[in-house]
């Protein structure tokens, strides 16, 4: 696990379009480390030691790299659960949620069913932030940018970390005013 | 160090309240200066520390996902601390991840380590740096290195030196007014004090006394002062009446006393001695006794004045001459070494005596007149021993005067008758006048007297001359040096002078060696001891006897010889020398017999002449009761100092 964290910055040679297992690696160490960069609203954990749910869907690599990766850690003093979610409750029940696929209409269905529940929802695809998620990891040359939408982490009542938001590129969902930074 | 022992007190003091006030201000300067450095350090530490805590915690979303130029952004916002001259973030691998360096930097810009340094904080000369770990929830992810310059420090200790020596100026300028005002205090007394001693060396007046201004050290220093200024007036006082007195004892002894160093320079010369050589005291005082200017003359053959100063302990010199007005002085001298100086650290002599000349005429007076003393002694004697030749030569020629009348008319009438025989015819009454003339002469007896008489008076001339020749021979006079002499015959001749000393109670009688060698002598002094000896055995032999009472005793007079000396024991049978004054018989002016029978110098003149001018020997045996003998030795061989000793004499 250690590792994995301290290799989370490696940039990984050449993009393919078969995902490496390294680039595996880093999508789920910057999963991992999003739990630490942003503040839930009171009342998502029921107790101090409720478990950070961090889930992934439509990326089975990383899935495979992140659930021996995170357990036994701890994210702000809380156990780390990586799942696979299956249905909508089960979606509801994240706090972060990477969603692997491209495909807009189902990511859109997605994002439309997870509106107001407080889930962290983590794309990688150019449209994920205008379908109305949170963060996006572009893949620009050889290294994942962040792309993040401040106005929807705030509709769904978390705050992202100003640290975090320094290393990221805010991006603006269409028709909303203010725009590419 | 040097310290400036010539500046006044005043200056000193001055100095002394500014070295301190300055010392105590530097000190607490450096200490001042020393604290501000070592917490100025630490606090720039401190605070790297916690700006290493907050850049680690800027750059920790930088570092997780992997954006150097966040970080770059991060560490560009150091330009607020002017004295981080340089930063650098490195990941979890150890690789830099993004590294600062100030643009402007006074210090040279640090070189930062391809890897990251050990952790913590290093306080170097230059510059202090911190590498602290980058804690993300717990873990590290990375770690950040900062330098900072320590110009903070030298601004500081600038500024800090620049009013430190502000400080000190006004401080000294304080403390010399300070000073100034207060040195009057301690320097005035001292002042005053110094005064007084100046005056007092000046005027040699120890009556002076210092002020005294207040009950303080100084003050008792004062009383002190002049409470030992008392004493020293009291001692000196003591000191000149002593020395005064001491002065006065010195030059009213009236012996010569003369002090000298080591070198014989002369340090004392008392007025005994300024008489003595008719020189005063300043003349020789400070010079060498043997430069001074007395004609020193015949001392003792090869003796300088100088050897004086070589004497141990103590010494005489009797006879020491000089001369002074064309006179010729004796003096008698003790040199005496002393110590002048307990331990012996410096010696000095004392030579101490007096002008014997007087004496020396008076015991040459002496010995004439014990001369003339013994002569006038044996002149009685001598004009008895004289007389009765001569009254007998008189009686003689008296008588041979009284016979010649009838001597005459027989010898006239004798005439009368060869001429009448020649002419033939011889008158009866011729014949007749002389038949009566001849029974009245009674030639029987002229022809048996007249050459008794004639015999006789031959006989006491020839007494008479014996003993003018003995006398002339005892007395020798016109011989002043040493001669060789028969002393058989010499003694011969003083017992024949001496005859009418000792016949009425003694008899001489003569035990001579026959070939006793002539002996180099004086002989009118060896007579006078003889002769001496003599009347001595014959006056102990008289006390016994008693004068004419027909009974005498005897006078035994020896000579013999060695291969080098000659003896002659003089022996009576008189009563002997008492015991308790045998040892003082040879002193002068020692006598037993009654006065004006005696001067008490015979003895010691035998003494004088045998061991002194002869280098002799002269000793007694006595035993009471039965008699005296005394002892005479003269060496047959003088040495030369003893002739020529003897020749000056």
């Amino acid at each position: 696990m250690a590792l994995l964290i301290l290799t989370a910055a490696i940039e990984f040679p050449g993009h393919t379009s078969a995902q490496t297992v390294e680039e595996s690696r880093v999508k789920a160490a910057y999963l991992y480390n999003f739990a630490k960069f942003v503040e839930w609203p009171s009342g998502v954990f029921r107790s101090f030691d409720d478990p950070a749910v961090i889930c992934v869907v439509g990326d089975e690599h990383t899935s495979d790299v992140l659930e021996p990766a995170v357990s036994g850690k701890k994210v702000n003093g809380r156990p780390v659960q990586a799942r696979r979610p299956h249905s909508p409750d089960e979606f509801k029940s994240c706090h972060v949620l990477f969603i692997g696929f491209s495909d807009k209409e189902r990511i859109a269905q997605l994002l439309s069913r997870l509106q107001r529940s407080s889930v962290l929802t983590v794309g990688q695809s150019e449209e994920f932030i205008p379908l109305g998620g949170m963060i996006n990891l572009a893949l620009k040359n050889t290294t994942i940018e962040l792309e993040i939408d401040p106005d929807a982490s705030n509709a769904a009542g978390l705050k992202i970390s100003s640290r975090l938001l320094v290393v990221a590129r805010l991006v603006k969902a269409p028709g909303q005013p203010g725009g590419e930074r | 160090m040097k310290l400036p022992t010539n500046l006044t007190l005043a200056h000193k003091l001055i100095l002394t309240m500014m070295a301190t006030s300055s010392t105590a201000l530097l000190v607490a300067c450096i200490f001042f200066l020393s604290y501000d450095v070592i917490t100025l350090r630490h606090s720039i530490a401190e605070h790297l520390d916690s700006l290493a805590d907050i850049t680690g915690a800027n750059v920790a979303a930088a570092l997780t996902y992997n954006d150097p130029k966040s970080a770059d952004l991060v560490l560009r916002a150091l330009q607020a601390e002017p004295h981080i001259v340089a930063a650098r973030i490195y990941d979890g691998r150890g690789r830099a991840f993004a590294s600062y360096r100030r643009a402007v930097s006074a210090s040279p810009v640090a070189e930062l380590p391809e890897l990251p340094p050990a952790r913590g904080r290093r306080l170097e000369r230059e510059q202090v740096t911190e590498c602290n770990a980058i804690i993300f929830d717990g873990e590290s992810i990375g770690s950040v290195y900062l330098v900072s310059d320590l110009q903070e420090i030298q601004i500081r200790l600038r500024r800090f030196v620049i009013f430190a020596l502000i400080l000190m100026g006004a401080c000294s300028a304080v403390a010399f007014l300070v000073a100034v005002l207060l040195k009057r205090l301690i320097s005035r007394p001292i002042l005053d004090l110094v005064e007084t001693t100046k005056t007092i060396s000046r005027e040699k007046n120890f009556g002076v006394r210092a002020p005294k201004y207040a009950a303080d050290e100084l003050g008792l220093l004062v009383d002190g002062f002049n409470e030992m200024l008392a004493e020293i007036e009291f001692a000196e006082g003591a000191l000149r009446a002593g020395h005064a007195e001491s002065e006065l004892f010195i030059n009213s002894v009236p012996s010569i006393l003369i002090g000298t160093d080591s070198l014989g320079y002369v340090t004392r010369w008392n007025l005994a001695a300024a008489t003595a050589f008719g020189l005063p005291a300043g003349a020789v005082l400070g010079k060498p006794l043997q430069n001074c200017e007395i004609r020193w003359s015949d001392l003792q053959p090869g003796e300088k004045v100088d050897s004086w100063f070589r004497v141990e302990s103590s010494e005489k010199r009797e006879n020491v001459t000089f001369e002074r007005d064309g006179d010729r002085r004796f003096l008698g001298l003790t040199i005496i070494k002393v110590d002048l100086f307990p331990g012996g650290k410096g010696t000095g002599f004392l030579i101490t005596g007096a002008d014997i000349t007087e004496r020396k005429t008076l015991e040459e007076q002496l010995r004439q007149a014990q001369k003339l003393e013994a002569i006038g002694q044996l002149a009685a004697g001598i004009s008895h021993e004289i007389n009765t030749p001569a009254q007998y030569v008189g009686d003689n020629a008296k008588f041979l005067q009284e016979t010649w009348p009838a001597v005459n008319k027989i010898l006239g009438l004798c005439l009368r008758l060869r001429e009448e025989s020649l002419a033939g015819s011889v008158a009866a009454a011729t014949i007749a006048e002389l038949l009566q003339s001849t029974e009245e002469a009674d030639p029987t007896y002229l022809l048996r007297e007249v050459p008794q008489a004639i015999e006789q008076t031959l006989q006491g001339m020839e007494r008479v001359s014996k003993i003018v020749r003995a006398m002339k021979e005892f007395s020798h006079p016109g011989s002043e040096g040493k001669c060789a002499i028969n002393i058989n015959h010499a003694i011969e001749t003083t017992i024949a002078v001496a005859r009418n000393e000792w016949k009425y109670v003694a008899d001489v009688q003569t035990s001579f060696a026959d070939n006793l060698p002539p002996v180099l002598c004086l002989a009118g002094e060896f007579n006078q001891v003889i002769l001496n000896l003599l009347i001595n055995a014959a006056h102990a032999i008289g006390d016994v006897v008693g004068n004419n009472s027909g009974c005498k005793g005897t006078i035994t007079i020896t000579t013999k010889s060695d291969s080098s000396w000659v003896e002659v024991q003089i022996q009576d049978t008189g009563a002997g020398v008492p015991e308790n004054i045998r040892a003082r018989i040879f002193e002068p002016f020692f006598t037993t017999k009654e006065v004006g029978k005696g001067t008490g110098q015979g003895l010691a003149l035998a003494h004088a002449v045998i061991v002194k001018k002869h280098e002799g020997q002269i000793w007694f045996e006595s035993e009471v009761g039965k008699g005296t003998t005394f002892f005479l030795r003269l060496p047959l061989a003088l040495s030369e100092t003893g002739v020529s000793l003897a020749a000056t004499v």
